[in-house]
């Protein structure tokens, strides 16, 4: 397949738009910064407003880089997941990696209240590290059953089966609990952008190029994967060592995001609709790069939505993601009237 | 060594075909042995559940063989990386594709994918191999038509420059005319006899056109329920070998018209 320029106006329309929501969500908020001061907070380390300095630099800036990376690596997630099981509806946490993540979490609530430990326990780290140790569990049981599986729908059904498994305990754990907790709980599903400390996003941005390094040596399997599995493998794709890198990349990516975010929805299913929409091709060449961006985009401008400007108030952003981009995806199905994927 | 033997390309001896798991084994063929030329035109006849799918995957190494040796170009299979496979052995299958926006072009470009480097990037070589492809099945007017607005007979030819696109000596058909009308079944079999002499392609198609099997193929291998036939079509009339395609006392094999008569009784 081949890369043209019919592709480059498209690309260079949604780099502007990038720029231009990512502005706009440092500008929005509590409390409104002018463009021209952002520009210099960035640039100049000066502004004419202490706070307005603090106010970009220790919050608004690391929640802007979380929003990025959670956006786009949850849509180019749900890219592979839907290349991989060839299905519309897959999203990332089709393997049930949430609902791992949602355990860990369910877990570490019960432990610090029944243990009598400090609600200290309940700090940003406890939270990464419950759900990631959830996410992992999960991800590791559903990969070796992968290995040793011929066939690639029975994945999608083992990964269903152990987050609905997942569920089920949080259900039962969920009756028994406090008011207090379940609230805990409640609040983290809601998913969160914000409080997270340069040394976290450090750590952040270190899984996250991890995850998205190996998506280059993908594109081309991803390509083949296109006419099904029995093609690709006759021209001289490995199936199944390209299916475990999908799966692990995957599975890093979308623990990553959710282990500091929650769990995000409705980005992961729509983004690659979206951009399969605008760029009218299969191509993971620019599909992938396209999708990254996408995702960065919405996830932006959901939370520039979510602060709602010039209000104390903040939107849980997992119910944002979803009220804004469910009715731009219909929209384009019905103008365009087809979907692939 | 003469001329014959030169264009042997696909060379099989003592073949067991069949499936097997760790628990059990099940032979579907055995003692195959039979060779195939450069640029022959070959028909693999045989009915339902007789083995003609599991001895095409064992040929293409979808599924590996039980016993035997299978050997392109005097190398066994087995020591040919799947890299170095794909650019020997292509194939044309009957399952239908999944959903994708991939236009005709895309399609066929993809053959190139053994050819091209990691970012699938087409040179001007592979630009003229598609082109190419598109040219010798009279399909170059479709090729910016998405492959979901294609009727089975141009998908058809689509799948066949495909296979060409990827430029390999030996292209595999598992029945390429099942969903064909009967003007287009005669048109892949004329292109597929066409490109066997004019591209210099082994191609061995499975098929149940019996009768144009007979007339086209340079050689049939006949598949019954007891035996397996790896001769020209002359000879295997003259043996009487196509009566024991269905053991049947229903239907016999008129060999004036190579056609089945069914006899009523």
């Amino acid at each position: 397949m081949n890369s043209n320029n019919t592709y480059q106006i498209p690309f260079v329309s949604l780099l502007l738009l990038f720029i231009i929501v990512l502005m706009m969500n440092l500008s929005f908020g509590s409390v409104d910064i002018p463009i021209q001061d952002i520009f210099d907070i960035l640039f100049n380390k000066t502004s004419s407003n202490e706070n307005w300095q603090i106010i970009i630099t220790e919050f608004r800036i690391p929640k802007a880089i979380t929003a990025i990376f959670g956006g786009s690596a949850l849509a180019v997630s749900g890219l592979l997941m839907q290349t991989l099981f060839r299905n519309p509806l897959a999203d990332p946490y089709i393997l049930g990696i949430s609902s791992g993540a949602s355990l860990g979490i369910a877990i570490l609530i019960l432990l610090v209240s029944i243990g009598g430990f400090s609600t200290i326990f309940l700090s940003n780290w406890s939270f990464i590290i419950a759900a990631a140790i959830g996410a992992s569990l999960i991800m590791l049981v559903v990969l070796t059953m992968a290995g040793k599986i011929k066939n690639t729908m029975s994945i999608l059904i083992i990964g269903l089966m152990f987050g609905s498994f997942a569920a089920a305990i949080i259900g039962i754990m969920a009756y028994f609990s406090t008011a207090n907790q379940l609230q805990q709980y409640i609040a983290w599903g809601f998913g969160n952008l914000g409080n997270h400390s340069t040394q976290e996003l450090w750590i952040y941005f270190g899984f996250y190029i991890i995850g998205i390094i190996p998506l280059l040596f993908l594109i081309k399997p991803l390509n083949s994967l296109l006419l099904g599995e029995n093609y690709a493998q006759s021209l001289g794709v490995n199936i199944k060592k390209v299916r475990l890198s999908i799966l692990v990349v995957t599975s890093l990516l979308t623990g990553l995001v959710t282990a500091f975010s929650g769990p995000i929805a409705f980005v992961g299913l729509a983004v690659p609709h979206l951009t399969k929409l605008i760029f009218n091709t299969s191509n993971h060449f620019i599909l992938i790069p396209a999708v990254l961006l996408n995702g960065a985009i919405l996830m932006l401008i959901s939370d520039t939505i979510a602060q709602l400007p010039n209000s104390e108030f903040t939107l849980p952003i997992n119910a944002i993601t979803t009220l804004f981009g469910a009715p731009i995806v219909i929209w384009l199905i019905v103008r365009k009237r087809k979907i692939n994927y | 060594m003469t001329e014959n033997q030169k264009n042997i390309i696909l060379e099989v001896r003592d073949l067991s075909i069949g499936y097997a798991d760790k628990k059990k084994k099940v032979i579907v063929k055995n003692q195959l042995n039979f060779k195939a030329n450069q640029g022959e035109f070959i028909c693999l006849l045989g009915k339902n559940g007789v083995g003609k799918s599991t001895l095409l995957k064992t040929l293409s190494k979808v599924i590996p063989k039980l016993a035997g040796n299978i050997l392109i170009n005097k190398n066994e299979i087995n020591k040919i990386n799947s890299k170095l496979f794909s650019k020997i052995l292509s194939v044309v299958l009957t399952e239908r594709l999944p959903e994708s926006n991939l236009t005709v072009f895309e399609l066929v470009a993809l053959g190139r994918q053994p050819h091209t480097n990691w970012v699938d990037n087409l040179s001007v070589e592979d630009l003229n191999m598609v082109n190419n492809a598109l040219e010798l099945t009279n399909t170059v007017h479709l090729k910016d038509k998405n492959i979901f607005e294609l009727s089975d007979g141009q998908l058809q030819k689509v799948l066949i420059s495909r296979a060409l696109a990827q430029d390999t000596p030996i292209i595999i058909f598992d029945e390429p005319t099942a969903h064909l009308d009967i003007h287009h079944k005669i048109e892949t079999f004329l292109l597929l006899k066409k490109l066997s002499k004019e591209a210099q392609k082994t191609i061995i198609i499975s098929t149940h056109e019996i009768h144009w099997a007979i007339e086209l193929a340079d050689t049939i291998w006949l598949m019954t329920a007891n035996n397996c036939y790896f001769d020209s079509p002359e000879n295997l009339k003259n043996q009487e070998r196509f009566q024991e395609l269905f053991d049947s006392l229903l239907v016999t094999f008129d060999a004036q018209s190579n056609q089945f008569k069914i006899s009523v009784p």
